[in-house]
């Protein structure tokens, strides 16, 4: 197979680092892009360690299910602060010294198809045919400078595929980045039927919204562009790439005499405006793929915001009665990287940074400086945006946190604060509660 | 009737709007009132500046609203119309420039620039809060596309700058007027889709757009077509059924079949001449045509096939146009023809026309012409005939059968002329050869002096 892997600067350093300080058996995963040639990976993080601060078993081979679930769930959290074009790769590992070359290729598989499944739940897209599936196992050997990748192919986990080496390369060189500001206005109907209310379900409602999104038609800093055409035109500077989506051309159905009218017991409107960023490695990417990351980030950041919102409200157990108007968070990219490579993260804009600095701690390992915080949208939403809190029901939250259940990070707290809407998710119920009170 | 010689640019702007939404109430004037107030959102839309229209296979994007476009060195608000042809791709029938110029009247094909209507997702207005229903009543979910197809007529020298706000404007009436279609005619939960259609009328250069509502027979949609009649001021001929709407340059150059070419031969002088001709449209049927052998021997089938065409236009019946073969088994159900003539190469004559025609539920009168040279004397009942019922005629004798499609008679020298189409024409299918060799004004001596004639002359049903 004609793939190669590259492991830029800041990725070796970290896994160098963890083999000085002789952490074996470390596990963590692996983030990067992988283009129809080569897979780059750009970023390292250690799966943070479990609440008693238990080191993870030195032979991989012990490692059980629950370890390979507290794996996942890191990636799947990580995978929430991922902009567009970067993904989950898969995972690493600081070999132990003794380590013998067939030991543990059954877990190596089953970190590598799990890692992505967790990543893929947070998804509503999913691969073409022509994308490479395969994860990586990257592992570093205690007693050599050797790197090594073993990739699995995700469609058939038990093929054997040799190991190859990884080639560094400092990465560092500017990253093209194209933009977007899209406006979402989508009404999910939930059935009479549904048993639970702020179900992940209805999330599923959100698809033929994502699939309109994914074939928007769009114009590239006001022009247009053919798909197979160079994004960067070539040149070596990397300017960043505003992108319009405009709505797709919908064929009109034939024969169809009627609009569709069904029952539903309630709704979920989501209404707001998001702001997207897609990174893309090297002059020669191509248009459709940068506008294909793009759109994908669009899916990602509306989809995770809902989920934040609905993973709260199931935790404070606001399950029945009318929640009024819920605020859902706002995006702050963080650049964390040389190459200008943002993560991100979500938060309100009267919260301080310092809960973001410890999330970027825990889950990536890694000490952010307030000054990286890029606050766009807020700001943005503050230029442009009206607050327009119309509604006298809008209920005052009691500071509420989100909490997940494998990191105990100190979540959003969803203060009815005025503040600009990013994304407003209201839910109204039926059914047989009987008032508010619990 | 739009002219066949016009320098006019036909902008046609379409495109599947989505309303999607949710209702609080579930009984029919809830919904009725949901859709309104969709469609008064959607229509805010279109006025605001999201709203985009692309040219089908350019890179022109055009934002109406704000005045801008993707191409601006190319098209400025003072540009004139015309700009736009070098922009994007016209739709328009060149074939009709190759009609010889002696036999035609004068043509200049209409040019149709097609617009999709888009929205831009990317371009944030102010933001609004979603209202909360705080309604436990059950509620309801709503999809439906609505086919905006929108047209609107501009000369060459007229300013873009102008022309951008007429395409606003006349998108936001069509909306309007879907809206009031949907208010008309849904029924419970029962919400049709509005459609447009575009219609020729007599006194006007342009088309006129109706919105009818989908799934409803023409005869449900009488009463409806009735007003318009009144409000257009029209005559008690169809001019709305559906079938009848206009044919693009594109629908006309995909149809296998040349349609209403008498349109584009001159009549004789008005001066002179008090002309008839038949109404609405047809398409031609002809030896040869549909790779069927019917040289010698098909004429009066095509003949039948042509009428057949005139009410399938015209929206009196829906067939599938019958084979020689099918026309036949016909005949034999009717109980007209033993059974040997299915698959034979037998000729039939205008009362087997009318048996057939009897077949799809239209009824036709016989006129007997002794001899071909009294044919003239018929001119003033076959004037009557054009007027009143405006269907082709067939005229039936030994042994050949041919299209009439008109008279044309001098009150003062008594000449009578005859629109003749020729079903044994053996050529192919294009404007030029048709036109060329087909369809012609004959006159009285075209018709063999001493044998007799049969005329079938297909009758129109009542009403619009």
């Amino acid at each position: 197979m004609g793939r190669s892997y590259v492991i830029g600067e800041y990725s070796e350093k970290y896994l160098k680092r963890l083999k000085a300080e002789e952490r074996y058996g470390t596990t963590g995963i692996l983030l990067g892009q992988i283009t129809p040639v080569k897979t780059y990976i750009v970023f390292a993080a250690r799966t943070p360690l479990k609440d008693h601060a238990e080191l993870p078993p030195e032979n991989p081979n012990e490692m059980n299910a629950s370890d390979i679930e507290w794996v996942s769930e890191h990636a799947r959290q990580v995978s929430r602060m991922l902009p567009g074009g970067i993904l989950v790769l898969g995972v690493f590992l600081i070999r132990p010294p003794k380590m013998t070359k067939e030991e543990a290729h059954d877990i190596f598989r089953k970190l590598a198809t799990a890692v992505e499944a967790a990543a893929a739940k947070e998804r509503l897209w999913s691969f073409t045919e022509e994308e490479p599936a395969e994860r990586v196992v990257l592992q570093v050997y205690a007693d050599s400078k050797k790197m090594k990748v073993r990739a699995y192919d995700l469609h058939n986990p038990q093929t054997p595929i040799k190991m190859l080496d990884c080639k560094s390369s400092s990465l560092t060189a500017p990253w093209q980045v194209v933009e977007a500001t899209i406006n979402v206005e989508v009404y999910i109907p939930v059935p009479a039927s549904a048993e639970q209310q702020f179900d992940k379900n209805s999330l599923k409602g959100l698809n033929s919204w994502a699939k309109q999104i994914m074939q928007s038609t769009y114009l590239i800093n006001g022009q247009f562009k053919e798909p197979d055409s160079l994004l960067g035109e070539g040149s070596k500077k990397k300017l960043p790439a505003e992108v319009q989506f405009l709505t797709a051309p919908v064929p009109i159905a034939e024969g169809e005499v009627d609009a569709l009218i069904e029952d539903c017991g309630s709704s979920v409107g989501v209404k707001g405006t998001v702001r997207c960023r897609a990174y893309l490695h090297g002059s020669k990417s191509k248009v459709k793929d940068a506008i294909q990351a793009l759109k994908r980030d669009v899916l990602n950041t509306v989809y995770i915001r809902c989920e934040m919102v609905f993973e709260d409200q199931i935790l404070n157990k606001n399950v029945g009665g009318d929640s009024g108007i819920l605020k859902a968070p706002h995006r702050v990219f963080a650049s964390v990287l040389p190459s200008g490579v943002a993560f991100c993260d979500y938060g309100f804009s009267d919260e301080g940074s310092k809960e973001l600095e410890e999330r970027y701690k825990e889950l990536l390992d890694y000490e952010l400086h307030p000054a990286q915080l890029d606050r766009a949208e807020e700001i943005m939403l503050e230029e442009l945006g009206t607050e327009g809190l119309q509604d006298k029901d809008l209920s005052k939250r009691a500071g509420g946190q989100y909490a997940s259940e494998g990191f105990k990070y100190k979540g959003v707290a969803a203060a009815a604060g005025v503040g600009v809407i990013a994304v407003a998710v209201s839910v109204i119920y039926f059914g047989n509660f009987i008032g508010e009170s619990a | 009737m739009v002219p066949l010689d016009t320098d006019d640019l036909l902008f046609r702007i379409r495109g599947g709007l989505y309303l999607d939404g949710i209702l609080n109430k579930t009984d029919e004037n809830g919904i009725k009132g949901g859709m309104s107030e969709a469609i008064k959102n959607l229509i805010a839309k279109v006025n605001s500046q999201s709203f985009v229209l692309f040219g089908w296979e350019s890179s022109l994007y055009v934002w109406p609203k704000s005045h801008s476009n993707t191409l601006p060195t190319e098209l400025q608000e003072d540009s004139t119309c015309k700009s736009i042809l070098k922009l994007v791709p016209i739709e328009v029938n060149d074939y009709l420039k190759r009609i010889p110029a002696r036999k035609s009247v004068k043509i200049k094909p209409l040019k149709v620039v097609n617009l999709e209507l888009l929205f831009e997702l990317t371009r944030p207005d102010v933001f609004e809060i979603v209202t909360i229903h705080n309604d436990k009543n059950s509620r309801i979910h709503f999809r439906l596309i609505l086919p905006v197809d929108v047209v609107v007529f501009a000369n060459p020298e007229d300013e873009w700058g102008q022309l951008q706000e007429q395409f606003v404007k006349a998108v936001s009436a069509q909306l309007y007027e879907m809206d009031q279609c949907i208010q008309r005619f849904t029924k419970g939960k029962s919400v049709p889709i509005p459609q447009a259609f575009h219609f020729e009328l007599p006194e006007s250069n342009a088309l006129t757009t109706v919105i009818y509502p989908a799934g409803y027979t023409e005869k449900d949609l009488e009463p409806l077509r009735k007003e318009l009649h009144h409000k257009f001021s029209l005559q008690d001929k169809p001019y709305l059924r559906r079938s009848m709407a206009y044919s693009f340059p594109n629908d006309d150059l995909s149809n296998k079949y040349l349609k209403t070419i008498h349109k584009y031969i001159p009549s004789p002088s008005s001066d002179e001449f008090q002309v008839f001709v038949v109404y609405g449209s047809y398409t031609f049927h002809h030896y040869l045509q549909d790779d069927i052998n019917d040289g010698g021997w098909g004429c009066a089938y095509r003949t039948l096939q042509t009428i057949l065409s005139w009410y399938n236009h015209q929206g009196y019946i829906n067939v599938p146009i019958p084979t020689h073969e099918k026309i036949q088994k016909i005949l034999v159900t009717a109980g007209d023809k033993g059974p040997s003539i299915v698959g034979s190469t037998d000729w039939i004559g205008s009362f087997e026309i009318r048996s057939v025609l009897n077949s799809f539920g239209i009824t036709s009168k016989i006129m007997n012409i002794r001899a071909g040279s009294e044919l003239v004397l018929a001119a003033r009942e076959l004037a009557e005939h054009f007027e009143v019922q405006g269907t082709p005629v067939m005229v039936g004798g030994e042994p050949l059968a041919h299209t009439l499609l008109g008279v044309a008679w001098n009150e003062e020298t008594g000449a009578v002329k005859f629109l003749v189409l020729d079903a044994h024409y053996t050529g192919e299918d294009d404007w030029a050869s048709v036109i060329d060799k087909a369809i012609e004004w004959k006159d009285e001596d075209f018709w063999d002096p001493l044998e007799p004639y049969n005329l079938c002359l297909p009758q129109r049903p009542q009403g619009v």
